[in-house]
């Protein structure tokens, strides 16, 4: 492996996605958004020069939570099975690469890309924020920013791992269109009706809970918001007392195997399957 | 218990031990007493004073407990530099006890309690005592604070006091009055202590004070008449719980970010006759909560002019809760404005006994077309996702998830599920109503805009692409930058070639693919290439020819490692499958399909290339002028037409300068006249000594180029010679203006023979005289079409 191929492979796939019509249509929605979002919910808490944990950061969250993993996902999806398609994949592999190094430079560039997108969006949206006043915490603001983009690497990688299972791009996309409304939706909305019906226990509900990585970047960016968990409810309480000061190391290991466990499988089909 | 502490004075009355025992203290070197010091002993004062007498205490440390039983003015110097005299309890019993009448304790540091928490160990206790005041006192390291026991219209004013370092659960109350009624508590702090516990102490007065990291700010019970106003109560698990009393104000106060686990800004328990107005409620994990309050049928609630901001509840009532009149309060982006405990049977029956025409909601959407600022239409708060929380708290953990906002559009979509609204305000407000004093909040400190500027930096430096090319080592340089690659020389070196070595050998090569169209449990499949053996010597050329499906590429794709094959496969010593990525090195390829990056332009498609094989970009302008690209660099490899991109994998083949080429169907998007030049240039890299594999549908270009030529049919060598022998004579320059002969017109002449031998070229008349030794009748059977 070596790192200066992985560097040629990552820069030119940021660069493509830089320039890539839907990556920038997505960047765009995501900057707008989360200006208009800020600016929106601020003009309520600005009286009190006191923002709490209003709006701006729950609609954020639900902001990142709706659109980071479109990104992730979608993007990831076109990576490997759209080049297949195009046989470019074929012509790169023909060179002095290893496969991982294909991969690698997959996750990088994109993640790149994904990296700049959310700077634009949240980069905008605190200049709104301080231009407006808001006392938002810029350590927290920070620890959003980062916690985003962990998230867009794990759906990126859940991308890349969909795109190398995937025949063709149009499938790949297909599926990862799936999963994100699996993600986004019908997973959490199956485990709401699980909990009434059922009548889970707490800590199951709680551990099913960081099955899905968006649950898990939530949980992660409240806690890293509010230092606590309960604004969560008895869940919330029950995480905190239970894992108390590791609680954040443990969202931020789950989110990072969710980062490479997909990779890991990815790569598994990517150097089994020769074919290309 | 009293007795207790009357005895012990007596013991320290006694000036011998006393003495004794603050030579003890010396000798221990706990400090020296400053009783001793300045002569001054407060004990032998107070029992020589008259009643109604003033005592002057001067600076320094006294020990307790200290009894007073007599009205006494007892004051402290305060010093310039604000230091006080000291009362130290020595780490026993409650440091002053008060049991007389009209004592003014002032300007003291009470300090050093006992640590029993059943004996109410503590600060200053005062018992049976009328009009007492206790006034700007510290009280430090105390078990309890001040406890008023039936000790009427006691003064508390201006103190400080704070408990021991103890987990909330351990520690004593900071306040605590019981049968104590009109007693006024002013501008007093406390903190770090359990709870300021008010019960049955009517009439008693509690303004001004701040309450801050206890259990329960203002914890009060069967205390009638009770005013509580301008007090901040911040940080505790609870701001004030009031229960069983009547007739009680609660004005002007902040409770903020009081957050236990139950929560609450301020609770009403089974209460009657409370006025509730002016207040802050921010940050708290329930503003107001309602249980059986107002308990009384005949008696209903003003809640008016109140903030209730950025709670995770603003609201909060038991189900069945009634006469609450709230108006003109401002609810301001609250997780949930108002939410019933349990769910209820349905919150909009268990809150509709209540009033809530006139407030402000922060997420009114509605509008006031007639400028008189309420809004036209009512506010409807209604939420299927707080309902289902409301009965399920566990669910709240889904706060702040696109399926928490899914099912309340889901809600408002159909109406079938949608829930019956909590409550309606039919006169929603549409400016916040702010009380005049605003919150002692304080404001952070933030660094947000300069987080905005490096993010934008970053975001900026990444989309412009000047730094993207800095950060990860790959960066535009202008030609008069260029230099070598130190670690590069050309020809690359390739391990030493044995004499009479291979460079490219295969053996029992065998591919094969899944049978199209298989059911995805089956395992059948369809042999590409079939046990297939060769070797290329260096310096030759080897041409592979068959009809298309015949397994040409896949052979080519099997040694660039691009199909996972059987048998063994060598370049010049590496195996091909386990050292690929570096025998791939060198080989050049230039595949059938040119699929390059389109977004790139020739030079930069160059430059990708180059730094992948771990070429300089001296080399680039050479291979381009090789090919005949010089003048394109610029040009989009896009728009680049069959030819040129033809011509562009070549120079990209050629960058590394490898020893061996591998080509399949080099010429077949070139036209007739380029297609010469091309084979030229590939017959002076054979004449200059690299080593070609190639495959190729013209008979001719076999002629020109292949030194052998190898035809493969269904996967399998059938043949193997010369071109001439194969294919026939060489093919001159006074036949190819006649037409290329691609393999189809070959093909279609060898299925039949007879017909096929008239009129064509000698070159495919002799095909069929090579193959006859071969056991099965000779057919290159063309089961597909050829292009």
């Amino acid at each position: 492996m070596n790192l200066k191929t992985i560097a040629t492979l990552a820069s030119y796939e940021l660069r493509a996605s830089l320039r890539n019509r839907w990556f920038a249509l997505y960047a765009l929605a995501f900057t707008v958004l989360a200006v208009a979002l800020s600016s929106l919910s601020l003009s309520g808490a600005g009286m009190f020069g006191f923002a709490g944990f209003g709006r701006t950061a729950a609609s954020l969250i639900n902001l990142v939570l709706l659109i980071v993993p479109l990104m992730g996902l979608t993007i990831g999806a076109q990576s490997l099975a759209g080049e297949r398609e195009q046989g470019t994949l074929a012509y790169l592999l023909a060179q002095p690469v290893s496969r991982i190094e294909v991969l690698l430079g997959k996750l990088v560039g994109l993640g790149g890309a994904l990296l700049a997108a959310l700077l634009l969006g949240f980069g905008l949206s605190a200049a709104v924020i301080a231009w407006q006043g808001g006392a938002v915490e810029a350590g927290r603001y920070g620890a959003l920013v980062v916690l985003s983009l962990m998230l867009a690497l794990a759906t990126l990688s859940l991308g890349i791992f969909i795109s190398a299972w995937s025949r063709s791009g149009a499938l790949a996309v297909g599926l990862a269109l799936f999963a994100w409304l699996l993600l986004v939706f019908v997973g959490d909305l199956g485990l709401m009706g699980t909990a009434m019906a059922m009548k889970l226990h707490i800590s199951t509900l709680f551990t099913l809970t960081l099955l899905n990585p968006l649950q898990v970047f939530k949980i992660a960016t409240v806690n890293s918001l509010r230092a606590s968990l309960e604004i969560l409810g008895p869940a919330g309480i029950y995480a905190t007392r239970t894992y108390g000061d590791a609680l954040n190391a443990l969202l931020i290991g789950v989110l990072a195997v969710w980062v490479g466990l997909p990779m890991v499988g990815a790569y598994v089909r990517f150097r089994l399957e020769g074919d290309f | 218990m009293t007795g207790k502490v009357v005895r012990f004075n007596r013991i320290i009355k006694n000036q011998y031990l006393s003495v004794f025992i603050s030579g003890l203290i010396l000798l221990a070197g706990v400090g020296q007493s400053a009783a001793q010091e300045n002569g001054f002993d407060l004990t032998a004062a107070i029992a020589a004073a008259q009643p109604g007498a003033t005592i002057d205490v001067p600076a320094g440390v006294y020990y307790g407990d200290l009894a007073v039983d007599k009205p006494l003015h007892l004051r402290g110097a305060v010093a310039a530099d604000g230091s006080r005299p000291v009362i130290d309890g020595q780490g026993k019993g409650t440091v002053v006890v008060i049991t007389a009448p009209n004592v003014i304790l002032e300007n003291f540091v009470i300090r050093n309690s006992g640590n029993v928490i059943d004996k109410e160990d503590g600060g200053i206790t005062v018992e049976d005592a009328e009009d007492v005041q206790l006034l700007n006192n510290r009280l430090e390291d105390v078990l309890y604070g001040i406890r008023g026991i039936n000790a009427h219209r006691l003064v508390i004013r201006g103190n400080y006091i704070t408990g021991k370092e103890l987990d909330i659960a351990r520690r004593g109350d900071g306040l605590r009055l019981w049968q104590s009624e009109e007693c006024i508590v002013e501008g007093n702090t406390v903190e770090r202590v359990r709870d300021a516990i008010f019960w049955f102490s009517d009439g008693t007065t509690v303004r001004d004070n701040t309450f801050h990291d206890n259990r329960y700010g203002v914890h009060m019970m069967y205390t009638d008449k009770m005013l509580i106003e301008d007090n901040f109560m911040v940080g505790n698990s609870v701001g004030a719980y009031l229960m069983y009393s009547k007739n009680v104000l609660i004005q002007r106060n902040t409770f903020q970010q009081n957050r236990g686990p139950s929560g609450y800004g301020t609770a009403l328990k089974d209460m009657d006759g409370v006025t509730v107005q002016d207040n802050y409620y921010l940050d708290n994990r329930v503003g107001l909560f309602f249980d059986n309050s107002p308990g009384n049928v005949d008696i209903s609630h003003p809640i008016e002019r109140n903030v209730l901001a950025f709670n995770d509840i603003g609201v909060l009532m038991m189900p069945a809760v009634k006469r609450n009149l709230l108006r003109q309060n401002t609810f301001l982006d609250n997780l949930e404005q108002v939410g019933v405990k349990g769910g209820g049977s349905n919150p909009g029956d268990e809150l509709g006994g209540n009033s809530w025409d006139g407030n402000y909601w922060s997420d009114y959407v509605g509008y006031d077309a007639t400028g008189e600022g309420v809004g036209d239409i009512a506010y409807h708060a209604e939420s299927l996702f707080e309902n289902i929380a409301d009965r399920q708290p566990n669910l709240r953990l889904f706060f702040f998830s696109p399926a928490q906002q899914a099912i309340d559009f889901a809600a408002k979509a159909f109406p079938v599920i949608k829930p019956k609204p909590k409550l309606t305000d039919e006169t929603p407000e549409m400016t916040p109503i702010l009380p005049a004093a605003l919150p002692q909040s304080v404001q952070a400190q933030s660094r947000i805009g300069w987080l905005a500027a490096a993010m934008l930096l970053g975001a900026l430096a990444m989309f412009s692409g000047q730094i993207r090319y800095w950060i990860l080592g790959i960066r535009v340089r202008p030609a008069s930058e260029i230099t070598p690659l130190p670690d590069i020389q050309y020809p690359i070196p390739v391990p030493p070639i044995l004499k009479g070595h291979h460079m490219l050998t295969i053996q029992n090569l065998t591919k094969r693919y899944p049978r199209p169209g298989r059911a995805w449990w089956s395992d059948e499949t369809v042999t590409a290439v079939d046990d297939l053996s060769f070797e290329l010597p260096v310096g030759t050329s080897i041409a592979l020819w068959g009809v298309n499906g015949a397994g040409k590429t896949t052979v080519l794709k099997c040694l660039l490692g691009l199909l996972a094959s059987e048998g063994e496969l060598h370049l010049n010593g590496y195996d091909l499958r386990r050292d690929g990525r570096t025998a791939r090195r060198f080989l050049g390829y230039v595949p059938q399909e040119l699929a390059f990056h389109n977004d790139l332009s020739v030079a930069e498609s160059c430059r990708f290339y180059a730094r992948l094989k771990n070429v300089g970009d001296e080399r680039i302008p050479v291979v381009l002028a090789q090919v005949g690209l010089t003048g394109q660099e610029k040009k989009a490899v896009g728009a680049l037409s069959g030819g040129m991109k033809q011509r562009l994998a070549l120079a990209l083949a050629l960058l590394a300068d490898p020893p061996v080429l591998l080509l399949d169907e080099p010429t077949s998007n070139l036209d007739e006249a380029t297609r010469d030049d091309f084979i030229d240039l590939l017959v002076g890299l054979r004449d200059a000594g690299k080593t070609l594999l190639f495959t190729s549908h013209y008979a001719d270009e076999v002629t020109r180029l292949a030194e052998r030529v190898l035809i493969l049919r269904d996967g399998r060598l059938v043949a193997d010679g010369a071109p001439a022998a194969v294919l026939g004579g060489p093919r001159t320059a006074d036949s190819r203006p006649q037409g290329v002969h691609p393999l189809s017109s070959t093909e279609s002449a060898i299925i039949d023979p007879a017909p096929v031998a008239t009129g064509l070229p000698s070159a495919v008349r002799g095909l069929p005289s090579v193959v006859n030794g071969l056991p099965s009748p000779v057919a290159f059977s063309l089961e597909e079409p050829v292009r």
